[in-house]
């Protein structure tokens, strides 16, 4: 029975995967090379993008006075209205369909998985698994907790806790519909790499034991599995899905005003002054920007994206973005009551530094992704 | 019967714990009790809150309950 449940996970990844490559295929056997090149520009624009939202929403301002939507308040109201009924839209589908993938990964099974590795391989293993693993700041300590009573090594846990906001499937799919698969792929990866890396580090410097007491101290046993019904997973996913709606709407709001702002309202010589490419310190500034605010990957997105309009680098944009998903207030402080301060000084280091590298890796590399 | 429900620190936690209310009034069973504390909760192995103990035994984990589910499991545990 747990094998075939294993199964329909696979299927259904497999099923996407496979609907993708048919479209492609049939546009290569159609059209050859150059459909194939379309066909990944219509689903980056119109699908993941939906720019034919833009373009009604567009045409409906123009409808109501022409001179108003070409004017700064009717553009920035245009992209303000596009951005959030597409923000929305992909983030009702995409929290539905991933809650319902990581109600296959409850923590409990992935500290069970996990429990078997250590090293390197159980870093990687970690990482991985955190990004599939449902993940709020609440379950933090127990899961902590769990972890190290299991004699889960702290790289492993610590790889888990950095991927697991970080990184999803969700933040992939969003980035890949705003920016292109090449920046959304060097998000995924770079995140990840930044994971088994700070996990490994805090591991192997030793000052990943330096938890509080209360935790080493607490007893745990191992749980049974319980079997869901596809119609509980339907309902755990409607239930993800409009929590997460309703947890993160505002973020949204802000997070898409900010960037009309940006978009139509803020100079660009404004923005390139503090972030601009010749300025070494850009990407400080973005990252410790972003280090205190406490934002959804849905609400950073708009941000990013009318930065990256303004010409600001690609890797200040990453270390943007990260630097507000990976760190935020109301994590660490639950983390400051399960872990010595300095474990948590070190936990916040080695992000804040990482982050850093691979935003000058990527200002570095620019000339790649324009 | 003893029910047991795990977890108060977000608003699914406690809605859970509502529904676990109102499911054991409706099946007149004893109402659920509720744990906070995080050593409590390990000890059963959870790690993820809400999640719903019926006599000693972790019946679901990691999702807030419906009166309705709540009820399907109070009667088939008892």
């Amino acid at each position: 029975m747990k094998t075939r449940k294993n199964n329909n996970a696979i299927w259904i990844l497999l099923s996407i995967v496979g609907v993708l490559l048919l479209t492609f295929g049939i546009a290569a056997l159609v059209g050859g090379r150059v459909a194939m090149a379309a066909t990944g520009e219509f689903i980056t624009r119109q699908i993941l993008g939906m720019k034919w939202i833009d373009e009604l929403v567009g045409r409906a301002i123009e409808a109501i006075d022409a001179e108003f939507a070409a004017g700064l308040i009717g553009t920035s109201l245009r992209f303000f209205i596009y951005d959030t009924i597409k923000i929305i839209i992909l983030l009702c589908l995409l929290i539905f369909g991933i809650s319902y993938i990581q109600s296959f990964f409850p923590p409990e099974r992935t500290k069970r998985i996990l429990s078997g590795f250590g090293g390197i391989k159980g870093i990687i293993l970690g990482t991985l698994l955190g990004t599939v693993t449902p993940f709020c700041s609440c379950s933090s300590i127990p899961l902590f907790m769990g972890f190290t009573k299991a004699g889960i090594r702290s790289g492993v846990t610590f790889g888990f806790l950095i991927s697991s906001p970080l990184v999803d499937l969700g933040a992939f799919v969003l980035l890949a519909g705003t920016f292109g698969f090449p920046i959304a792929l060097c998000y995924v990866v770079v995140g990840l790499i930044l994971a088994v890396v700070g996990g490994l580090i805090i591991e192997k410097t030793g000052v990943g034991n330096n938890v509080r007491d209360f935790i080493t101290s607490a007893n745990s046993v191992a749980l049974d599995e319980i079997r869901l019904s596809k119609k509980d997973r339907l309902i755990y996913a409607k239930d993800q899905m409009l929590a997460t709606l309703k947890k993160v709407w505002y973020f949204i709001l802000i997070g898409v005003g900010i960037g009309a702002l940006i978009h139509n309202v803020v100079p660009v010589e404004w923005i390139s002054a503090v972030l601009g490419q010749s300025k070494w310190y850009g990407v400080l500034a973005a990252t410790f920007a972003g280090v205190p605010m406490y934002a959804d990957i849905f609400g950073t997105i708009p941000v990013a994206e009318a930065l990256w309009f303004k010409g600001v680098g690609v890797g200040t944009i990453l270390a943007f973005m990260m630097s507000v998903t990976a760190l935020s207030l109301p994590s660490l402080i639950m983390l400051s009551k399960a872990v010595k301060p300095k474990l948590l000084a070190a936990f916040i280091g080695v992000v804040v530094v990482g982050i850093i590298i691979i935003g000058y890796v990527f200002n570095a590399l620019n000339f790649l992704f324009v | 019967m003893k029910i047991i429900t795990l977890g108060n620190c977000c608003s699914k936690s406690r809605k859970n714990h509502e529904n676990a209310v109102e499911a054991a009034k409706n099946c007149g069973v004893d109402a659920p009790e509720n744990v906070a504390d995080y050593s409590e909760i390990v000890r059963f192995g959870v790690m993820s809150t809400p999640a719903l103990v019926i006599d000693g035994k972790v019946v679901a984990y990691g999702r807030a309950l419906s009166v309705e589910q709540i009820e399907k499991l109070i009667n088939e545990n008892k």
